[in-house]
């Protein structure tokens, strides 16, 4: 069990180091460009647009804006979730020898339940459902 | 309040969410979204948006040294996690025809009993190999964990009993929307005899699954402010980091003590949110 958790506490490792990394860079140019820029947080807006989708984050992060960046760092975060034990469940050589079908399941079984998630708010689901 | 002034004063906000969240193995949020609501009256949107990521940067930064350390149960946070997301699409299902206030307030009192447990019974910690029940054995789930002096064996029991538990915990956080952190530990610690320490650390590394299921939701609806989330993500993962040396250096009887402290917090809050609404 020592190299797979190795490899698991590496993965992870990764994650949160490209997502301080990346995010950081976006943060630092956005406080240097627009620092004193008022932002208010006390009422609800709408998403901003482009941020909402992976594609979207790519395009804008690759023109140069700031919140794109730290976008595409909380979106390395994420592999700290399931992406480490669907990656683990590929990777054989690495020690997991009785669960690769755990992870597999419990990464198709999270997304689905982020899809139910979606029938809480049902102006969420208009939007998540009518996105390409 | 300026783009400098929200970095400023998120990220220590973070940095305690983190630690409490390392520490107890519930992830931040329990922390996160009170004070970023009651304090700096950010939209309840927005907070839950923020604690979201701050519990997925709990379980990657926590996860991430208790997994190399040796206390993170691996075997058997996979197994459960099978469980617990089963039970939260089975919630999130449910919620049109289960009466949510209810459940609240039968949650609420379940985890004020749970409290109380947590602290007449704060010196029991984990139960020996030979204790293992022969469906534990058989999944190879008793490990061994680092402890003073070397590396401390541990059985473990009552595996289906603790699988049906996470399936509940899976089934509230689905229905009412928490994290199932508290329910988490609670079966590993009570039901499945694993050292307390194994069990929040392995809690840690099993919330940021559950929490990812969310996300995806969440960024479409907008929740998710990259500029309010990145500080409190960068002091939640400075937080975790420190919460994670502390917990190796700290005695069961007082990690108990913490836990049971934001056990009574969350078990009040659900039994208000259950007997006001929400």
């Amino acid at each position: 069990m020592v190299r797979i958790e190795l490899f698991f506490s590496a993965l992870l490792r990764l994650g949160v180091l490209l997502a301080v990394g990346v995010g950081g860079i976006g943060a630092f140019r956005y406080l240097w460009l627009q620092g004193r820029e008022t932002v208010d947080y006390s009422r609800f807006h709408d998403p901003v647009p482009g941020l909402d989708s992976v594609i979207g984050t790519l395009r804008q992060a690759f023109s140069g804006e700031p919140l794109a960046w730290i976008q595409l760092g909380l979106l390395f975060l994420h592999p700290g979730g399931p992406g480490d034990r669907f990656v683990g469940c590929l990777f054989p050589k690495a020690g997991l020898d009785l669960y690769p079908g755990h992870p597999l399941r419990a990464f198709d079984t999270s997304v689905r339940a982020g899809l139910v998630e979606v029938g809480r708010d049902k102006a969420a689901e208009a939007r998540f459902l009518s996105a390409p | 309040m300026d783009a400098w002034a929200v970095f400023l004063h998120f990220l220590p906000l973070g940095a305690l969410a983190g630690f409490v969240g390392a520490l107890t193995g519930l992830g931040g949020g329990v922390v996160l979204v009170p004070l970023l609501t009651l304090l700096f009256h950010v939209d309840l949107h927005y907070a839950l948006g923020a604690s979201l990521i701050s519990v997925v940067a709990t379980s990657s930064g926590a996860a991430a040294a208790y997994v190399r350390e040796g206390f993170t149960n691996l075997r058997v946070g996979m197994l459960l996690e099978t469980a617990t997301v089963t039970g939260a699409v089975a919630g999130a299902h449910l919620l049109t025809t289960l009466p949510v206030h209810p459940v609240a307030l039968a949650f609420g009192l379940v985890l004020l009993c749970s409290a109380y447990l947590s602290f007449r019974f704060r010196q029991e910690d984990g139960i020996p190999p030979e204790a293992s029940d022969s469906l534990a054995q058989r999944l190879g789930l008793p490990a061994t964990c680092p402890a003073q002096g070397g590396l401390r064996a541990y059985g473990v029991r009552r595996v289906l009993p603790g699988a049906l538990l996470m399936g509940v915990a899976g089934l509230l956080s689905g229905l009412l929307g928490i994290g199932s952190g508290a329910v988490k530990v609670l079966a590993m610690d009570r039901v499945m005899g694993l050292p307390y320490k194994v069990s929040t650390t392995t809690s840690n590394f099993m919330i940021g699954v559950t929490a990812v299921a969310g996300a995806g939701v969440y960024w479409k609806a907008g929740y998710i402010q990259p500029l309010l989330v990145f500080p409190v993500m960068l002091g939640v993962l400075m937080g975790a980091l420190l919460g994670s040396r502390v917990l190796a250096q700290s005695s069961v009887a007082s990690l108990r003590l913490v836990f049971m402290a934001v056990l009574v917090l969350l078990g009040l809050e659900m039994v208000f949110k259950g007997t006001l609404g929400w």
